[in-house]
């Protein structure tokens, strides 16, 4: 007796899509519905990201210094030269305090504030420059003031820097 | 039949494939933080007391050498340009204190809060339990030396612009010092200059009571 193709056949098929429902259905699981849009881009805080950042920030305090030490030689635009180089080192800093762990911004809380407000500090002897040229003083002369006093403490806050980044394993495995 | 008195090994195919699997499986598992525990506390009042000694001694110097200024009419090349050096030091020099100042001013009770912590964390247990014992005598100093760093901040910012403006008047003029204006400034500019190192006296005595406080826990070990 010959056995009929469909009565094999249907019980065959029947199982292959029950395990395409249960095996399917795990992995469907994984894509979330309805699609929700992407978490917004957090910095990544792996050593490499850290050490990458503080390599950045450092080599910016040289660009800055750089221009502090150029600025004279400028015919047009030192004052916003230096501006923009400082400006690009705040954002350059703020990167760098993004790809810092939890621990470490807690750890670190009062050091970090601290290099803040030496950026702080730092930028006031932008207002004191526009101050004194407004008062009549040359620009040149008042540029040449706050470009020395700029490089120096610059100085003083990459070496601050550098001891919080190490006091906070910065970059370590 | 003798049973072969050299075995056959035991495959190590299953296990070795079970750690790579593991390995595998794992490999996106490393943690993003440093493994290493986080490192001792930095000894908080140490530091500020050497950075407040340096801005005292800036402060000072520079007020030294506006008198030697205001006393010299016309005023040598040599005084002014070396007036000129010290008011470069003191920016420098206290530039360490202001962006402590303005720390404390911004992060404030949580700035104590983990200057305690600190403490708290000490080596030495006794230390760590006087600071614990004594928090609240700490949290007074705590507050008096915030309050006197903001008195001096505020004080900074128009010392430094009356000495701004002495030194530009004499490179114009040297008897710029003679005209009753200049005289106003200057009277203006080093009571400012007073107040900062009034301020900076204050957070120095604060922060030695507050080292005392430790020091008397180490001495009754």
């Amino acid at each position: 007796m010959r056995s009929n193709p469909r009565v094999v056949l249907l019980p065959a098929t029947v199982a292959a899509l029950v395990c395409v429902a249960v095996l399917g259905s795990g992995m469907l699981r994984a894509q979330p519905w309805p699609y929700a849009p992407p978490p917004p881009m957090a910095a990544p805080s792996n050593p490499m990201a850290q050490r990458s950042a503080l390599q950045s920030v450092q080599s910016q305090v040289s660009w800055f210094q750089n221009s502090t030490r150029a600025a004279s030689s400028y015919q047009t635009g030192a004052y916003g030269t230096v501006w923009q180089q400082f400006q690009i080192l705040r954002g350059a800093y703020n990167a760098f305090t993004g790809t810092l762990t939890s621990q470490q911004l807690s750890q670190g809380g009062n050091e970090l504030a601290e290099l803040q407000g030496g950026l702080d500090v730092l930028q006031e002897a932008f207002t004191n420059y526009q101050q004194e040229v407004a008062d009549g003083e040359s620009s040149a002369s008042a540029l040449n003031d706050m470009c020395q006093v700029l490089y120096q403490a610059s100085g003083v806050w990459l070496q601050e820097l550098n001891s919080v980044s190490n006091r906070l394993r910065v970059g370590w495995q | 039949m003798k049973p072969s008195s050299n075995p056959r090994p035991r495959s190590c195919g299953v296990p070795a494939a079970l750690f790579v699997g593991v390995l595998l499986a794992t490999a996106g598992c490393a943690s993003d933080k440093p493994n290493s525990p986080m490192p001792a506390a930095r000894e908080d009042v140490k530091e500020l007391r050497q950075i407040t000694a340096d801005s005292i001694k800036a402060v000072k110097v520079t007020l030294r050498s506006l008198d030697r200024v205001s006393a010299q009419v016309p005023c040598p090349p040599r005084v002014s340009d070396s007036f000129a050096r010290d008011i470069q030091r003191l920016e420098v020099q206290s530039f360490k204190m202001r962006a402590h100042a303005q720390a404390i001013r911004a992060r404030g009770q949580a700035y104590f809060d983990q200057w305690h912590e600190h403490l708290a964390a000490l080596h030495d247990p006794k230390l760590r339990k006087r600071a614990v014992e004594r928090h609240d005598l700490l949290q007074q100093s705590f507050d008096k030396i915030r309050d006197n760093a903001q008195q001096a901040r505020a004080a900074f910012q128009p010392f430094m612009s009356g000495l701004h403006r002495l030194r530009n008047a004499l490179v114009n003029d040297p008897s710029a010092a003679a005209s009753d204006a200049k005289k106003n400034l200057i009277r203006t500019t080093r009571e400012n200059g007073q107040k900062v190192a009034a301020g900076l006296d204050a957070i120095q005595n604060e922060l030695k009571t507050v080292a005392d406080t430790l020091k008397q826990a180490k001495l009754s070990q």
